[in-house]
């Protein structure tokens, strides 16, 4: 069999190892061939890709941050004051991690990347950071441990402005420079080179370095870039990606314009739904939100974050029997993780459906390696032995918690009630202390502390 | 409120006649100005239980007694109203006693009428008219028959006939009462005024009489002829509270207080009334507010209580003692109307709608608070307590109600909590709940106590290791805090003393951590002295040794969660364990791009 063509097949069939080595095997042979050089670049670029629409952001600093419009925006205006100040909706307040995320039953992006907070906030607490930089270098550096014999391509040596005219080229050698390389400006000067060559005709390109500017932190170039590719051609990922930008900037409102605006280009599309009903959860609109999540459901059956955020919704509007049998289907649909079976336990509790409760709580523990998760599992399971009304289980819980995490401040409160009611008022000042200082946003152990003191 | 409004009282003692040694009920004391002139005389009734004694009936002018009577039967409520329009005009007193309403103008009782009495049950007018024809019987016989009637139905000598024991008696007793038939007296219980065609001062009021069975009578005030007749409620209730609001000739509302702790309400042209609002404790008083029409219940659990005139609950407080009387306090020169309080050990709280605004105190628990002009003085609280004393507080001119602090009391939620709708899932797993409700709750007694094993063995992991927040047996609480974005950090510990009581003595607090990646510019600190409840705070320096081989020889020395950390150790001198252990999670150093 002509090796060329198994490569191809082994590429299509996503067998990138076997076809990488193909390709190198073809490459001894004749160094000059440009259908497997751009067939292993592609394999390359396909076995590290992440999705990075969907994967996490970079953080923002605020601190260098020269895009902030107003340091006080209107209330209904801006994501970050959110944080702050929870709004009392129809439903409550929802709990909220410590980073002003409300809890829910998925990860999304940008909703992780928060919680090592700004720089500033860095300076004050202690906390590790997962930031897009340490990630692209981790990425590369993954990457060169697999080549023994130094690099495929030495990017320094590479005559960009030869092979940005190739069009068969340029744009898997863009991609293999951003994803695979993870060195943004190469990849930039690439599709500069390109965009010029092909007299700004071409959208793609136009996209790709919106992406290397937000990447770099241009997100005012990004912006004109991706309105132009807009005009052009409209086309979903550049909707979203102008939706994260503004996002990014702090303009919900713009971003959920965009999306409508998006949503009558594309009617029911499921990815511009989700941006939007994001967007609505986190200006604290449950109502709209959920109803945004139940026509992705409509669209999409199996689209785990719309049932997993309905669940939630019902959970929190005190319907707790509704929302197991939405978690109860992400279940069926394969979903097997700590929270999930948190989640299932906490509505199984609050549904009188004792006999299951134990046993989700049981899997969550033995699958929870995550300490933060864990620290959140036993946090929970304190609620139950207080439901069944044991004390002294509950404190256990809320120490194993905080052993897990010893930041948890909605356990030191707890722990400090629990204290004070079997009478031990020093202890409990002292967590209720320790809870105002882990997080000072949370207005129960203020409004505990102050009643300590009146008593 | 603050302090500085509370040092000076709103209220001049004007009087208190501790030996005054009077026994009145609510309802029974009324400020009228007796004699025509305008100088308010306070007219009471004085109660005497003994058999001996009569109760009284006492006029005050100003602070001195200058009227008593003796009153033929037992009081229970005194009004006075104008009932006609001669000059000058003289208020008629009403006195209820028993059955009959005394009626009494410039202190001299000039009519008296008696409310109908009630119809015998068939049977027992049968028994009755049977024997007074026949003239002999036998008492055996009539114990029987009078026994088949309801006790409740009977007339109070049939009632006395079965309550006496020896027969001979029974029969001395029906010798005596055999000529008459019984009558069933229908008792007043309580009374009030409704203005008859204008709302004025001086304008003619119409009393209203509520009775024991339930009977509520409206009388002209010219003849005491019955203007109407209607019944409390279509349950057997009785009254015992009466308060009106609008004129007789157009259209009012009387709001009737029952025994059996019913709020009915009853109309013009109704002939019985409708039960507005029932409510599970006694009602102890109530008044209804003026203007608003506002009904505010007193109960004997120290609520108290205020509702709509359509029966809708608009607030509830509770008080610090129980209540024994409400007195409407109306202050027209600012156009204010208060309820006054009174409460068990003589505290008396004014309340303005659900606010506390003021309070006064009276020497022991009062029982009857009226307030209202007494001779001059145009705001006067009387208050006559269950001790006997008698007290005039003068309302000071001065006072002022107006700058109140409506903050400092939390808004009481009048709207019930929306709740979701009952789905169908949530009837449907109720009813798995009661079919399998023992399976259920032995399935979680057992995952219960599973879950305290679990619990267990990794309190029992953590306590060999010492690690966690704080150790409870010796009282001290450890907090650590990273700063800085590396490879340089400041590691901040704070070492706390929960104990109140005892010090901290001994101590010192080692780090661990692995050379290849950390640096500490100290490993042991000794903890000086720690006070009660204080806490202390050292510091180390943390330098990350930046080093190529770090990142790839020693991935396996890391912790499981791909962090690395810096272990701290808490020990006392002597004793090799440590008595405290943490583990701080170092974060990764910024690599600035």
């Amino acid at each position: 069999m002509d090796p060329m063509y198994l490569a191809l097949s082994l590429f299509r069939r996503r067998h990138y190892d076997k076809c990488i080595d193909i390709c190198t095997s073809i490459l001894d042979k004749q160094p000059l061939d440009q259908a497997a050089w751009c067939l292993k670049m592609r394999a390359l670029t396909q076995r590290v890709y992440v999705d990075d629409l969907e994967s996490e952001e970079s953080p923002q600093d605020d601190v260098l941050d020269e895009n902030v419009v107003a340091s006080a925006p209107r209330p209904g205006t801006s994501l970050k004051s959110t944080s702050t100040a929870v709004p009392f909706t129809a439903l409550g307040a929802r709990p909220r991690t410590a980073t002003g995320r409300p809890i829910s039953g998925v990860v999304r992006p940008g909703t992780q990347t928060g919680r090592p907070g700004s720089a500033l906030d860095r300076l004050k607490t202690s906390r590790g950071t997962t930031a897009q930089s340490a990630r692209a270098i981790r990425l590369g550096t993954a990457a060169m441990l697999t080549q023994k014999d130094g690099p495929f391509i030495q990017v320094s040596r590479l005559n960009l402005a030869k092979y940005a005219k190739i069009k068969t080229l340029n744009k898997p050698l863009f991609e293999y420079l951003f994803y695979h390389e993870g060195d943004i400006r190469n990849a930039m000067e690439l599709a500069v080179l390109a965009t010029q060559h092909c007299e700004f005709k071409d959208w793609y390109w136009k996209i790709q370095l919106a992406k290397c500017y937000s990447a770099l932190n241009l997100i005012r170039d990004a912006e004109q870039q991706i309105r132009s590719a807009l005009k052009q051609h409209p086309h979903i990922e550049s909707y979203i990606r102008l939706i994260r930008i503004y996002i990014r900037l702090d303009q919900p409102l713009s971003a959920i314009s965009l999306c409508k605006q998006g949503l009558e280009v594309f009617p029911n599309d499921v990815s511009i739904m989700t941006e939007l009903a994001r967007l609505t959860e986190a200006l604290n609109e449950p109502q709209s939100s959920v109803k945004y999540y139940r026509s992705i459901v409509i669209e999409d059956a199996m689209n785990t974050e719309a049932i997993a955020c309905i669940g939630m919704y019902h959970f929190y509007n005190n319907q707790p029997e509704l929302a197991l049998r939405y978690y109860r289907r992400v279940l069926s649909m394969g979903a097997h993780s700590p929270e999930l079976y948190n989640n299932l336990g906490l509505c199984c509790l609050y549904s009188q459906q004792l006999d299951l409760t134990l046993a989700c709580f049981q899997r969550a523990l033995d699958l929870a390696t995550d300490p933060l998760i864990k620290a959140d599992v036993w946090y929970n399971l304190s609620y139950v032995a207080i439901a069944a009304g044991d004390i002294g289980l509950a404190i256990q819980c809320l120490n194993l918690c905080l052993v897990a995490d010893p930041t948890h401040a909605s356990a030191f409160n707890n722990l400090a009630v629990l204290h004070h009611r079997s009478g031990k008022p020093h202890l409990a000042k002292a967590y209720f202390t320790s809870a105002r200082e882990h997080q000072p946003e949370l207005p129960e152990p203020g409004i505990n502390l102050e009643v300590l003191q009146d008593a | 409120m603050s302090r500085s409004e509370l040092s000076v009282s709103r209220w001049l003692e004007a009087h208190t006649d501790r030996g005054a040694g009077l026994t009145t009920l609510p309802r029974n004391a009324i400020l009228t100005d007796i004699v025509g002139n305008g100088d308010y005389h306070l007219v009471i009734t004085d109660l005497k239980l003994d058999n001996d004694t009569k109760s009284r009936l006492k006029v005050y002018k100003g602070t001195l007694m200058t009227h008593d009577q003796a009153l033929s039967n037992t009081p229970n409520s005194v009004i006075s109203f104008y009932a006609d329009l001669n000059e000058p005009r003289i208020p008629v007193v009403g006195v209820a006693c028993g059955s009959e309403l005394f009626l009494y103008k410039n202190l001299k009782p000039f009519y008296k009428c008696k409310v109908p009495s009630c119809p015998l049950s068939e049977q027992e007018s049968e028994l009755w008219k049977t024997l007074m024809e026949k003239q002999d019987f036998n008492s055996e016989d009539i114990i029987k028959e009078l026994k088949k009637i309801p006790f409740s139905l009977l007339s109070s000598r049939s009632q006395h006939i079965l309550n006496l024991e020896s027969p001979l008696k029974i029969e001395e007793y029906i010798r005596k009462y055999i000529n008459s038939m019984p009558t069933k007296e229908n008792v007043i219980t309580c009374m009030s005024t409704i203005e008859k065609t204008t709302h004025d001062k001086y304008s003619v009021n119409c009393p209203i009489i509520g009775t024991e069975f339930g009977n509520i009578y409206i009388l002209d005030p010219q003849n005491f002829s019955i203007l109407h007749q209607a019944n409390t409620c279509n349950v057997k209730a009785t009254p015992f509270i009466i308060e009106c609001s609008g004129l007789y000739d157009i259209e009012f509302r009387i709001i009737v207080a029952c025994r059996e702790g019913y709020i009915c309400i009853l109309r013009k042209g109704w002939l019985e009334g409708k039960s507005l609002i029932q409510i599970t404790n006694d009602i102890v008083d109530m008044v209804l507010i003026p203007g608003d029409n506002f009904i505010t219940v007193a109960t004997a659990d120290k609520g108290l209580h205020c509702y709509t005139k359509r029966g809708q609950k608009l607030w509830s407080a509770t008080t610090t003692n129980s209540i024994t009387c409400l007195c409407l306090v109306p202050l027209d020169h600012i156009n204010m109307y208060m309820v006054a309080v009174g409460m068990k050990n003589g505290l008396i709280h004014l309340y303005h709608g659900r606010h506390l605004t003021d309070f006064t105190v009276a020497p022991d628990t009062p029982s009857v608070i009226v307030f209202g002009p007494v001779g001059q003085e145009e705001n006067v609280m009387v208050i006559v307590t269950m001790g006997g004393t008698i007290s005039f507080k003068i309302l000071k001119r001065t006072a002022d109600f107006s700058n109140r602090n409506h903050e400092s009391v939390p808004v009481l939620q009048g709207k019930p909590l929306p709740l979701p709708k009952r789905s169908k899932l949530f009837l449907e797993q109720s009813l798995r709940e009661r079919q399998s409700a023992v399976e259920i709750h032995q399935t979680f007694q057992q995952d219960l106590l599973r879950l305290r094993l679990t619990t267990a063995r990794a309190l029992v992991q953590n306590l060999s290791d010492q690690s966690g927040v704080g150790n409870e047996k010796e009282n001290i609480k450890l907090s650590a805090q990273v700063l800085g974005l590396g490879p340089k950090f400041t590691v901040i510990l704070t070492l706390e003393n929960i104990n109140p009581n005892k010090v901290l003595t001994g101590l010192s607090v080692t780090f661990h951590s692995n050379p290849i990646f950390y640096t500490l510019t100290t490993y042991i600190i000794t903890v000086p002295l720690i006070p009660p409840s204080l806490s202390y705070k050292m510091e180390t320096r943390v330098q990350e040794t930046m080093s190529e081989t770090s990142s790839e020889t020693s991935v396996a020395e890391l912790e499981p969660a791909g962090v690395k950390v810096i272990r701290v150790f808490v020990t006392r001198y002597d004793h090799p364990r440590p008595i405290l252990a943490a583990t701080i999670n170092m974060p990764p150093t910024e690599f600035m791009v």
